[in-house]
């Protein structure tokens, strides 16, 4: 799987350094507004965006015809895919965290926008990616506008709930969203390896 | 003698494409041709033992092993040049090797810019600017540089020109004075098959029409080129298909069954393959389907 994991690298390697560029612009107008969201929203996007460019490749070449005859696993396609999700996730979601260190948003509105944002990111990624493994990246960057709508919807949404009918704080709402992230990632996994294995290439 | 390559009743429905009751072998140290039309059924045959496709039904043994069960370890043994290139456009023979490094467990990189030299690939240029030449024989540097013992070829000689199909038939003739090596290999450019075979798989409209050692196909048919009256004296049994000309009738026959005074010329493979998808037949007209068996 690594080999899959570099030449995915290798091909959106461009693209990387370039929604770097761009997080880091939301970075900065963060902490110069001190406002989360704006960092937030972006890496939103960006953890999705990165696996289906990666497919994106991978359809215009038929990678995946060679690496199946080559002795890569249809499992271990999927999970690459996801890794490299994660991969470009992770850091970007971790960064975020330096805003907590500002005292000006060293509270836990700010830890609570992280991880309701970071847990809205995971589930658009979780839908994004069963998407375009199903219906090809054409039509999965075309509804991933509306895929990116509902999990914020469905984010905001539950944090309103909870808060209206005052089952948690705004911090253990936050986690539960990230949790559900976390879920959905893998209840993604296990869709998109069934879409795989039906396949033919 | 062991099978590389071992498919029986082989069955797959696509939307407008059947392949049906597929059974064919590749013995250990032969080349297996398949020949057929385009759409005929042989890059969906060699997909299927690729298991790029799943079949609706049949088996499938692949050094004798199914292939579904085949470990990364035994996959990496077989080869396959698929019909298009499938290798990432952006990237350059060094990016290529840095990858096929984690993909295959025997990759050697000598071997693979060897090839490269010898084929005159240029190391620093991205695939996407080869020609199409260049990019089949790049599908076969990676082929030939992981120590496979099978190769399995789609179309492998498609769209290039003389020289650069010969190319490629040199690298398979080297790669087959390995005894332990085997080769399937589908092409509806006869000629290369003709030149590089042991065995000659015909499929037409998803089924098998014959499958037959080469050698036993240039006893078995000759070309009987005579009037039509003299064509329709002739036992029909012998006559496998016919085309009338300007000047005659040309009729593919079965040797053994004409009288031994007439003059037959040499069927070459691609002359069987026309008489029968494209010659008219007698109303009691033989079959050829082929009489080889897998040896298990």
């Amino acid at each position: 799987m690594f080999g899959v994991m570099l030449k995915d690298i290798k091909n959106v390697r461009g693209q990387l350094l370039y929604y770097a560029a761009v997080v880091a612009v939301f970075f900065a107008i963060g902490i110069i507004l001190k406002n989360v969201y704006f960092y937030m929203g972006a890496i939103i996007f960006v953890a999705a965006v990165l696996p289906i460019s990666a497919l994106a490749y991978d359809e215009k070449d038929n990678w995946d015809k060679f690496a199946l005859a080559s002795g890569v696993t249809r499992g271990q396609l999927v999970i690459a895919r996801y890794v490299l999700g994660i991969v470009a996730f992770v850091p970007f979601f971790g960064v975020g965290f330096l805003f907590f260190v500002m005292p000006a948003l060293r509270n836990t509105e700010t830890l609570s926008s992280l991880f309701v944002f970071g847990g809205i990111g995971l589930l658009a990624m979780s839908a994004a990616l069963p998407t375009a493994f199903r219906l090809g990246v054409e039509k999965a960057r075309a509804a991933y506008t509306v895929i990116l709508a509902c999990a914020l919807a469905f984010g905001i949404g539950i944090s309103l709930l909870f808060a209206r009918l005052g089952i948690a704080s705004g911090l253990t709402a936050a986690s539960v969203i990230f949790a559900l992230g976390i879920v959905g990632l893998l209840i993604s996994v296990r869709i998109s390896e069934a879409i795989y294995r039906a396949k033919d290439f | 003698m062991e099978n590389s390559v071992e498919i029986n009743n082989l069955q797959k429905r696509l939307k407008d494409f059947e392949i049906k009751n597929i059974s064919l072998c590749v013995p250990r140290g032969s080349v297996v041709g398949l020949i057929g039309e385009n759409g005929a059924g042989k890059s969906t045959t060699i997909k299927s033992i690729l298991e790029l496709m799943r079949a609706d039904a049949g088996s499938i043994k692949v050094f004798g092993k199914s292939a579904s069960m085949l470990t990364r370890t035994e996959k990496n043994r077989i080869g396959a040049v698929l019909g298009e290139t499938c290798l990432p456009e952006n990237f350059t023979l060094r990016d290529i090797n840095d990858v096929m490094k984690h993909i295959f467990s025997n990759w050697s990189e000598s071997l693979f810019f060897g090839y490269a030299t010898q084929f005159s690939l240029p190391k620093d240029q991205k695939v996407r600017e080869f020609s199409r030449g260049m990019r089949q024989k790049l599908s076969l540097a990676i082929a030939l540089s992981h120590g496979a013992e099978l190769l399995i070829l789609d179309e492998p000689t498609s769209g290039l020109d003389p020289v650069a199909r010969d190319e490629i038939l040199d690298m398979l003739y080297d790669f087959m004075q390995d005894e332990r090596h085997s080769v399937l290999i589908s092409s509806h450019i006869v000629s290369d098959l003709e030149k590089l075979c042991d065995y000659i798989v015909f499929i037409h409209e998803g089924a098998i029409i014959f499958e037959e050692e080469k050698d036993v196909l240039y006893e078995k048919y000759g070309i009987l080129k005579c009037s039509e009256q003299e064509l329709f004296s002739l036992d029909p049994s012998s006559i496998v298909a016919y085309r009338r000309g300007e000047f005659g009738a040309g009729a593919l026959v079965l040797r053994e069954k004409v009288p031994a005074n007439l003059f037959l010329e040499r069927a070459s493979i691609e002359d069987i393959m026309l008489y029968y998808l494209r010659g008219e037949r007698t109303t009691n007209t033989c079959g050829i389907k082929g009489v080889r068996k897998c040896s298990v």
